[in-house]
């Protein structure tokens, strides 16, 4: 399951590339910028902004789901299943709805990734497959990349690593880069904000590194969740000290992501303000070169 | 990589382009009116040839003269900055009916005082039946001006002005000097035998030639006299010094080749500037100034250091300037399809030159200099364009994409990879190929060498066709039928979509070979009302063979027509196929009448969003609709092969058609003459520009777009496949950008065989429109915070903050 094939990303790793965006993540985390990739099922987007007034036709076709009383739409998210997928697909002809995420075949994905091919192997480019966390799906993300290796395309994965080790293993022979999110060291606290185990990450970052591959390290910086010197240290401690380490990225919090909980009826925990804290970006920077990292500041 | 300085300029220069850009309604100026009505009547004996000889030399001898702005370059056009001269032989019909309302037209208003307007209404009447546009109507028939009339064939602008759309022989000038230039007419003349018939006609322009060139040498020569004039009063040292110089330069190239850098842009100026009073026709344009001034610029910068490189900058800032200066005049109607008063004088730098029969990289330092001259300048003039080829180094790459990032959409590609092996296939000789430039805007033709119009001729509505096609004929804005055909969406009597695409077939080729009848009609007008004497003299092999460009005095002569709202054809099509033909949602006499009603209603809203969204659009590198614009062009481009233009057989290589996409701002004033179409758009807004998807479709980037583009048959578009994209400023921030997208331009030109691109780097006004109407932006990608997105599907909090971001960066 997929929800998106992003073409022309410039900065997803090297060169132009084409992201795959598999849905479903073993994480929930408050501020995810996609929260539509957190579900392992297809789900109803809604766009108000786009719905055509006094327009009646999804409630027409398809009442079991769909209500709109004095322009207010609201769906019932319990009665959408997958045999209803093309018919919510087309039901809105302004696409104030659309369907979030379909099963597509290996083969179908192949033909979209390489129509972008001239460009990948001039710029260097190629894959990247990102999510959700594309290695929930095992399978699939091994099938693709080897299907982009068979072409030479350079391939990278956008990853939490918060899987069993035997998800990752497979694919390791296809992947050039690892994106992978360092978020916290501290257990609780990262049980807390994204309901997932940090043992786990940490224990794949260290089986990750023995393997020589080519590992970016990235660090949202969140207020109330690390945005603390101390969280800082110990995260860039982690990736100096415990692990071989290509870069490590420091990505400030930003709230660009917002929308998308509207159109998802779901509710928003992260602060609803941006990260405006340069001393904290400069003192990770700093400490970053100090530990003798390559610190990029995205942004 | 080099950094470019990209913010110094003088202070007289910025003082000078601060006054030129508050003139926010010029004047017209009634001078060359005046003289030209003078000389015409006094000499309306002759020729028209010589009469117009003798009108131009009148009027170069008493135009006001001035030197402005402590400027060093000099030379005017109209008798005061930025003012529009008046050319009554191509019309005074427009000009009787407008001139009291000039000051009011929006976005092309122009100051008229009362005396210019008693001097034209004097004036105007005595032209009556005997302007070219005057005998243009008396020769078209009844069909042909209704075409015209309800402008599915728009060729007014090549009637009201002259043709141009070339560049000169420039190098022939700077070599051999105006004194060279009239031995040359002068030999010809003499080997001219008077008692055949050929001769005798070649005797009335050679003549005329002469004639002119002698009022051009003694026009520069009054320059030389007023600026020794004004250098004994001149009170400051510096300039008293300057004025002496540009009285000796003009003194000297008034006869002989110019010796130094700045005499050589000085009569390069001079020739641009007397081209475009001797006619009005735009696009007028250097060719490759970095290669013909080079020389100069080497001996006087780099060898003798007679001037330093920033002196170099400034006087071809000079040169920019007084290039904005020379404006021109257009009727309302046509000023829509100009929007902002383009001259489109375009500079042409890199591109590769044949060494010995081999192709290497022409960029030299003065390409260099030419790039950061306008990138400091950051005027609409020059028009500024670069030919890009595989071996263009990364280092001039970059240092075009840093003035890119500037933000006023200079300068724009041209590809080699596709124009050079094109031009050869043609029948253009190798060495000509690989000395062509861009001109006026996207077109391109071998300097010096190539007649008129290698594209600008008259314009279809391709998307007005399209609404024909599917009603029987029947124009959906006019009502008129021009073309009839038994099937029409409002009989609901197509059985399939091939009839469709059958009916676009018989109605495109029909609607081509009027825009040719039409052509022909303006074509001999102008060659038999409104030769260009010195424009002529200056491409070769004119003086030879005796004749205009016209009369086929070019070595080549290939002309384009220019196609509006491909890609709304291209849409239109694949929505009625997908969703009437294929997936039958859409009724046929459903969408008749839903187009008829321009979508009217709440039925009609949510139909033009099924097909909006419902089919897919060019752009998106689907292969299904970019096929069938292939399919529908191939038509026109078919039908064309079956005519010559009027010079074929007249001594030009060519002589034929070809396609052309470079249709200016057409596409606004076309779409406001389109009813609602079935791609969703809505009747009277604006059709897709160029070549490029229409606006808010492409979705996918621009990769997927260069996709589409790379399926076009570019190789019969050698008018232009023009495409037009838009980046935010801080997309090109940091030098790995710059790099991601030098590769992207590489790729699409060496793989892609791209024609042209050009980008558009946004500014916040366009991110607010972009907010406030995010159909129509859709393509428009922005950096957002370690990664891109499309900005419209931000939320607009993220909007805001975005467009607050952005002002910092332009």
């Amino acid at each position: 399951m997929i929800f998106n094939l992003q073409r022309y990303s410039t900065h997803d790793g090297p060169g132009i590339r084409t992201v795959i965006f598999f849905k479903g993540c073993s994480l929930s985390c408050f501020w995810c910028q996609n929260p539509e990739s957190q579900s392992l099922k297809s789900e109803i987007l809604y766009d108000k902004r786009l719905c055509i007034h006094d327009c009646q036709l999804c409630v027409k076709k398809i009442p079991q789901i769909f209500n709109k009383e004095c322009e207010e739409l609201t769906i019932d998210r319990a009665h959408f299943n997958e045999q209803l997928i093309e018919n919510v697909k087309f039901v809105c002809p302004s696409l104030a709805i659309s369907v979030c995420g379909e099963p597509q075949t290996v083969d179908e994905i192949m033909v979209v990734v390489n129509k972008d091919a001239p460009f990948y192997l001039r710029t260097n480019g190629g894959v990247t497959i990102s999510g959700g966390e594309p290695f929930m799906q095992p399978d699939l993300i091994q099938q693709i990349l080897q299907r982009c290796k068979e072409k030479n395309y350079h391939t990278a994965v956008e990853t939490c690593l918060h899987v069993p080790w035997k998800y990752v293993e497979p694919s390791l022979p296809y992947l050039d880069l690892f994106l992978a999110d360092l978020k916290h060291t501290d257990e609780k606290k990262f049980k807390e904000w994204t309901n997932g185990s940090v043992k786990r990450i940490l224990d794949n970052f260290r089986q990750l590194s023995i393997t020589g591959k080519a590992i970016t390290v990235r660090v949202p910086i969140i207020q109330g969740f690390n945005a603390d010197k101390s969280s800082m240290r110990s995260i860039i401690d982690f990736a100096a000290n415990e692990i071989t380490t290509h870069e490590i990225h420091f990505l400030p919090y930003h709230t660009l992501g917002i929308n998308k909980y509207k159109m998802l009826d779901m509710p928003y925990y992260a602060p609803t303000e941006p990260l405006n804290d340069n001393e904290l970006v400069d003192y990770a920077m700093h400490y970053a070169a100090e530990k003798k990292l390559t610190a990029v500041l995205r942004g | 990589m080099t950094k470019l300085n990209l913010t110094e300029i003088t202070p007289r220069i910025q003082a000078h382009k601060d006054a030129l850009i508050h003139i926010i309604k010029p004047h017209i100026c009634v001078e060359r009116a005046e003289h030209y009505t003078e000389s015409y009547k006094k000499h309306f004996a002759q020729p028209i040839v010589i009469r117009r000889a003798y009108a131009l030399v009148n009027h170069l001898a008493k135009k006001t003269i001035w030197i402005k702005h402590d400027e060093l370059i000099v030379g005017n056009q109209a008798s005061h900055p930025r003012a529009a001269p008046i050319f009554p032989e191509y019309t005074v019909g427009w000009i009787e009916k407008e001139i009291d309302e000039l000051g009011d037209r929006p976005g092309a208003g122009f100051e008229v005082s009362e005396r210019d307007k008693a001097v034209l209404h004097d004036i105007c009447p005595w032209w009556h039946g005997q302007t070219v546009l005057d005998r243009c109507y008396a020769l078209f028939t009844d069909e042909q001006k209704s075409l015209l009339d309800t402008v599915m064939i728009k060729a007014e602008g090549n009637m009201n002005a002259g043709d141009a759309h070339l560049a000169i022989n420039f190098p022939l000038i700077l070599e051999n000097g105006i004194d060279g230039i009239i031995a040359k007419i002068r030999e010809r003349r003499e080997r001219l035998d008077l008692t055949n018939l050929d001769d005798f006609y070649k005797s009335h322009f050679l003549k005329a030639s002469d004639m002119s060139m002698v009022a051009m040498s003694e026009y520069i020569e009054r320059y030389a006299k007023l600026a020794n004039k004004m250098a004994e009063t001149e009170t400051r040292d510096w300039r008293k010094k300057e004025l002496q110089g540009i009285a000796d330069n003009c003194h000297l190239i008034a006869h002989q080749p110019p010796k130094t850098y700045w005499q050589a842009l000085q009569l390069c100026y001079f020739v641009m500037l007397i081209l475009q009073i001797e006619s009005n026709g735009h696009s007028v344009s250097f060719g490759r100034l970095d290669q013909y001034l080079y020389p100069f610029y080497q001996k006087d910068v780099e060898q003798n250091k007679l001037i330093t490189r920033e002196n170099a900058i400034e006087l071809l800032h000079s040169c920019w300037l007084k290039l904005l200066e020379i404006n021109k005049i257009r009727s309302g109607s046509h000023s829509k399809a100009s929007a902002g008063s383009p001259m489109y004088q375009n500079v042409t730098i890199g591109g590769q030159k044949l060494v010995n029969g081999k192709p290497i990289d022409a960029v030299n330092s003065l390409s260099l200099a030419i790039l950061e001259s306008c990138g400091r300048l950051k005027s609409t003039q020059p028009n500024l364009s670069v030919r890009y080829h595989a071996g263009l180094s990364n280092e001039f790459l970059d240092a075009c994409v840093q003035v890119i990032r500037c933000g006023f959409g200079m300068p724009a590609f041209n590809n080699d990879e596709i124009v050079i092996p094109e031009f050869i296939k043609l029948g253009v000789e190798p060495q000509d190929a690989y000395d062509y430039s861009a001109i006026g805007c996207i077109e391109t033709a071998v300097p010096g060498k190539w007649g008129y119009r290698c594209t600008g001729m008259s314009f279809i509505n391709f998307t007005r066709v399209v609404l024909a096609a599917l009603e029987g004929g029947k124009d959906a804005t006019s009502g008129a039928v021009f073309l009839a055909q038994e099937k029409a969406l409002s009989k609901g009597n197509f059985t399939n979509f091939n009839e469709v695409m059958q009916s676009w077939d018989k109605q495109i080729r029909y609607y081509t070979r009027k825009s040719i009848e039409i052509e022909y009609v303006i074509d001999t007008m102008l060659e038999e009302n409104a030769h260009d004497i010195i424009c002529s003299v200056l491409v070769d092999d004119c003086i030879e063979r005796g004749k205009t460009l016209k009369q086929g005095g070019a070595k080549y002569d290939w002309v384009s027509g220019l196609q509006v709202g491909l890609a709304n054809t291209a849409n239109s099509l694949e929505a009625v196929k997908k969703l009437v033909f294929e997936q039958g949602m859409i009724s046929q006499q459903e969408l008749a009448e839903s187009l008829a009603s321009n979508f009217d209603g709440l039925n009609g809203e949510q139909l033009r969003q099924r097909l909006l969204n419902g089919a897919p659009k060019y752009g998106n590198d689907n292969d299904e609709v970019d096929q069938l614009l292939v399919d529908a062009y191939h038509s026109y481009i078919d039908e064309l092969k079956n005519y010559k233009n009027p010079r074929y057989g007249r001594g030009p290589i060519g002589g034929t058609y070809y396609a052309g996409t470079s249709s200016i701002s057409a596409n606004v004033p076309f779409g406001a003459q389109t009813a609602a179409t079935p791609d969703g758009r809505k009747a009277w807004t604006p059709l897709a520009e160029g070549a490029s998807p229409s606006s808010g479709t492409d979705t996918l980037g621009p990769t997927a777009v260069f996709n589409s583009i790379g399926k076009l048959p570019t190789d019969k578009i050698l008018g232009g496949v023009l495409l037009n994209q838009k980046l935010n400023p801080s997309t090109l921030d940091h030098i790995q950008d710059r790099q991601k997208l030098m590769l992207m331009l590489r790729t699409f030109f060496e793989v892609h065989k791209g024609w042209h691109v050009q980008y558009n780097v946004v500014s916040r006004e366009t991110l607010l429109a972009a907010k406030t109407n995010p159909d129509q932006y859709r393509d428009l990608v922005v950096r957002v915070a370690g990664y891109s997105a499309f900005f419209t599907a931000l939320s607009p909090e993220a909007q805001d903050d975005i467009i607050a971001r952005t002002e910092h960066v332009i």
